[in-house]
Order: structure tokens, then C-alpha cells, then sequence
């Protein structure tokens, strides 16, 4: 089964289009989407989430179709967390769950709890009166509480020191375990999603560069450091973005097209995303 | 729904608790207009309940979560229809005491007259709450002063003629009650569907 499938989505503003997205989360899998800000990842999660309606093409989620009216109720099992919509400032993570009490019919009062003490939230703590990497887990704490099976996260580690990332990534690491779950999560800190990801999306000015397994990126992808005559012999279909500096020329390229000669060094999804963005071919 | 009124109760639960007490020290005080002045502040309360939404950002946290955008609109109707109504009956029922112990008791029509002041207020509410999710808290109050500025101005011009041609008109209370009633229902209805239409473009 598949967690979230999105085909051919457009959606149109006076300034900026998402342009014919497609994408599939398969279940018990976590997708990393990555971009420069303004690439469209924040757009494209309200799209999935039936937050705006795209102009031609259909989202599936958990096995519905989001204009469906049954979507509204699969919302139940889905926990989200977004960079930067928050509740109201005035309440407490105590109020703040009886609030999801009775917004979910699956809310886990015990689990809430949980989390709370997990993460060290104190519960008579006003909300504005929170760091950002505690407002951060709050939210974490909230959409992990009503038994979710999609998790959809916009920029949930931005702006949060090392030990508070790692410490959350671990969370998502571990829901994503069970075989029904599913992360879909953004954000600019590729070294995150390279920890976690079994996926990563690039969208680059509202289009799609590349959906693709981590694994197969790493393996496939490489760098080569090459003159000028070494890289003109290159079959062109396997160089995929090139840097020139002065001794050299350093491109991406697919390993499995090149001659077994030329040597390769390793490239990180950092690497990859980098020169599929602002090198070009 | 009971959700988002139980969000914006916690919200709120400080300005509540200082009408709660203006209403109390309000009802002291002779005559009935003071008690209107705390109606008119709890039909503003769906306003700064929108005002806090927009400074947290809640409504895009909303719109990810099972509330139907409907639901959302109409809380905002129901939190001030609620505080009106509150406003109102704790203020007949502290004429009420103050008339056991001795001081100006209400009569009959005291009664019909606040549930009438009662409905009244909600017209502001009526007209504001379309403004605020057109514009936003912000721009949906200056979008609201300079209506009310037209509107006053279009009234100074009209109301001699107007009482000119309902000179001859007579209404027995009943029916000024009643016609009050319908076009306050009337003009509650229209303010929900624009409210729902507006807010309804966030998810265009």
C-alpha cells in the first residue's frame, strides 16, 4: 500500500506554480522532500493535505482520494507539524490537550502524557512563553498522540540545535518502524533526511528534479574531478551537473555509464542535491 | 465545533473573566443601557478570538486537521451568539437579586427590551465577522470603521425622509418584536453565508 500518491498535481498562483508533481510514499516508508525556500514543499504538503485545491491532478492518501468526503475523517490518522503554525499563544500544553480531546475521536490522553514527560514540556507552561525547539516537540507530542498512521512534517527540525534534531529524528525513525506508518517530511537540513530517509523528493521552482531511494541515489551518484579534455570523452547522458574551476572540472554523474577507468569519489545526497539544483548539466 | 469553542474559550478565559466582572459591577448601576455596553463587548469576543487565530497562525494548522472549514466559521457565530446570551441572562438575573434586596426591580418589559438590546448586538457581530475573514482582524477593522463612517453619513441624509414616510405607520410591541426578530435572523443568516464563502478562499 501506498502512504500518499501524487499525480501530475498543478497549482497555479500569480507568481509561482507547483508544475505537474508527481510522487508515491509507499507504507512503512519515510520521504524526505528538499528544496530551496520557495521551491514549493509547504504548497505541495497543503495540496496533499486538501488545504488547497490543485488545479489539475489527484492526491491519494492512505488508499483515499483528498476531495473525497472520507477524507475529511482519514485526517483523524494523520499527525502533522508545520514550521510555522502553531496554537494559540495563551494556552498551556494542558489545555492544548483538551483541545485535541476533542478534536480527535483517537486521542490518547495517556500517550500525550508520555510525550509531555519525553520531551521535558512542563504542562502549565504558557505556549508563547516556549523555546522554538519546545514548541517544536509540543506539536511533535500533539500529532503523535491520536494513533496517526502518516506523519507530515514541514521543516519540523529547522532552527533546532543538534542534540534537540537527533533527539526528534529518533522519534520519527521509530514510528516509521511499524509497516503501516508513514513520514513525510521537509527540509532544508539535507544531513537530517539523509539520516532517516528511505526517499528523498527534490522539488526545485515548483518542479520535480528527482524522486528517488536514498540508497540508490548514494549508490548510482558519484563526483569526478576531471580536465577539460577527460570530461569532454564523458558519454553526456551520464553527467547529470558540472562545476568548473580553475584545475578542473568537477561533475555528478552516474556511476553505472561510466567507463570503469575514470575515478569516482563518493557524493553525499548534500553533493547530489547541490549540483542537480545550481549546476545544471 | 466543540473543539474549536473550547480552544477559544481557553483563549479568551481572561477577557471573559474581566467582562464577567464589569457585567456584574454594570448591573449595579441603574438603568438598563450599562448592561448593553457588556453585550456589545461579548459580541466583539468571535473578533479577538479571529485576532489570536491570525497571530498564531492556527488557521493553517487548522486546515490539516479534521475541522470542516465551515466549522471553524460558524464557532467563531456560536462563541458570540453564547456570550450574548450569557451577557444577557446574568445581567436579568443581578437586576433580578438587586430588586429582592430592595433596589429598582425590573418590570415585564425590561425583560423584552434587554432580549431585544440582546439581538441587536449580534448585528454587529453580523456585520464585523464577514469583514474580518474577507480582510483579516487587522484590515477587517479599518474596512469596518470606514463602513460604519458611510453608513452614518448615508443615515443623516436619510433619516428625515425615512421618518417622514413611517409617520403614519403605527407598530403594536409585538410586532416590532417580531420584525426585529426576522431581520435579525435574516441578517445573522446572510453574515454566516459570506463568512463561510470568504473563508472558504483560504483553501482555494
Amino acid at each position: 500500500m501506498n502512504a500518499i500518491e501524487v499525480k501530475n498535481v498543478t497549482k497555479a498562483y500569480p507568481k509561482f506554480t507547483v508544475d505537474r508533481v508527481s510522487l508515491t510514499l509507499p507504507a512503512g516508508c519515510i520521504m524526505g522532500l528538499v528544496g530551496e525556500n520557495g521551491a514549493g514543499k509547504t504548497t505541495l504538503i497543503r495540496l496533499i493535505m486538501g488545504a488547497a485545491r490543485p488545479d489539475s491532478g489527484s492526491v491519494t492518501v492512505l488508499n483515499v482520494d483528498n476531495r473525497d468526503v472520507a477524507f475529511h475523517d482519514l485526517k483523524e490518522h494523520i499527525g502533522v507539524v508545520l514550521d510555522e503554525a502553531f496554537f494559540p499563544e495563551v494556552l498551556t500544553p494542558r489545555d492544548i490537550g483538551r483541545v485535541m480531546a476533542a478534536t480527535y475521536r483517537q486521542w490518547d490522553d495517556a500517550a500525550y502524557q508520555r510525550w509531555l514527560t519525553a520531551f521535558s514540556l512542563p504542562e502549565k507552561q504558557r505556549f508563547h512563553e516556549f523555546s522554538r525547539g519546545m514548541k517544536m516537540k509540543l506539536s511533535i507530542a500533539v500529532a503523535l498522540s491520536h494513533a496517526p498512521r502518516l506523519l507530515v512534517l514541514d521543516e519540523p527540525t529547522g532552527g533546532l540545535d543538534p542534540v534537540v534534531r537527533d533527539e526528534i529524528l529518533t522519534v520519527f525513525n521509530d514510528f516509521a518502524r511499524e509497516d503501516d506508518h508513514a513520514v513525510l517530511i521537509s527540509s532544508h537540513i539535507v544531513s537530517d533526511l539523509e539520516k532517516i530517509c528511505d526517499y528523498i523528493a527534490c522539488l526545485h521552482r515548483g518542479k520535480l528534479l528527482l524522486c528517488e531511494e536514498k540508497d540508490r541515489l548514494l549508490e548510482e551518484y558519484a563526483i569526478v574531478k576531471l580536465s577539460q579534455e577527460e570530461f569532454a570523452a564523458l558519454p553526456q547522458t551520464a553527467i547529470h551537473g558540472r562545476r568548473e574551476t580553475p584545475y578542473c572540472v568537477e561533475a555528478l554523474v552516474e556511476r553505472s555509464m561510466l567507463p570503469a577507468s575514470i575515478r569516482t569519489e563518493h557524493a553525499s545526497l548534500e553533493d547530489i542535491l547541490l549540483f542537480l539544483v545550481k549546476e545544471g548539466k | 465545533m466543540k473543539a474549536l469553542l473550547i480552544k477559544d474559550l481557553m483563549t479568551l478565559s481572561k477577557t471573559i473573566r474581566f467582562l464577567l466582572f464589569f457585567m456584574l459591577i454594570f448591573a449595579c448601576i441603574p438603568g438598563l443601557n450599562m448592561g448593553t455596553f457588556v453585550m456589545v463587548y461579548c459580541a466583539m469576543l468571535p473578533v479577538t478570538a479571529v485576532a489570536y487565530d491570525e497571530r498564531s497562525k492556527w488557521d493553517a494548522y487548522a486546515a490539516m486537521m479534521p475541522y470542516q472549514p465551515r466549522q471553524i466559521v460558524l464557532s467563531k457565530y456560536v462563541l458570540g451568539y453564547v456570550a450574548v446570551a450569557l451577557a444577557m441572562v446574568l445581567s436579568m438575573l443581578a437586576r433580578a437579586a438587586i430588586g429582592v434586596f430592595g433596589g429598582e426591580s425590573l418590570q415585564a418589559q425590561d425583560y423584552l427590551l434587554m432580549l431585544l438590546y440582546a439581538m441587536v448586538t449580534t448585528v454587529f457581530m453580523a456585520v464585523t465577522l464577514p469583514l474580518i475573514f474577507r480582510f483579516g482582524a487587522e484590515k477587517g477593522r479599518l474596512v469596518l470603521l470606514v463602513g460604519v463612517a458611510i453608513g452614518i453619513s448615508a443615515f443623516s441624509v436619510l433619516a428625515a425622509p425615512l421618518a417622514r414616510s413611517l409617520e403614519n405607520m403605527t407598530f403594536t410591541p409585538l410586532q416590532l418584536f417580531l420584525l426585529v426578530t426576522v431581520s435579525v435572523v435574516l441578517l445573522n443568516s446572510l453574515s454566516m453565508l459570506l463568512s463561510c464563502r470568504f473563508y472558504g478562499r483560504k483553501y482555494a
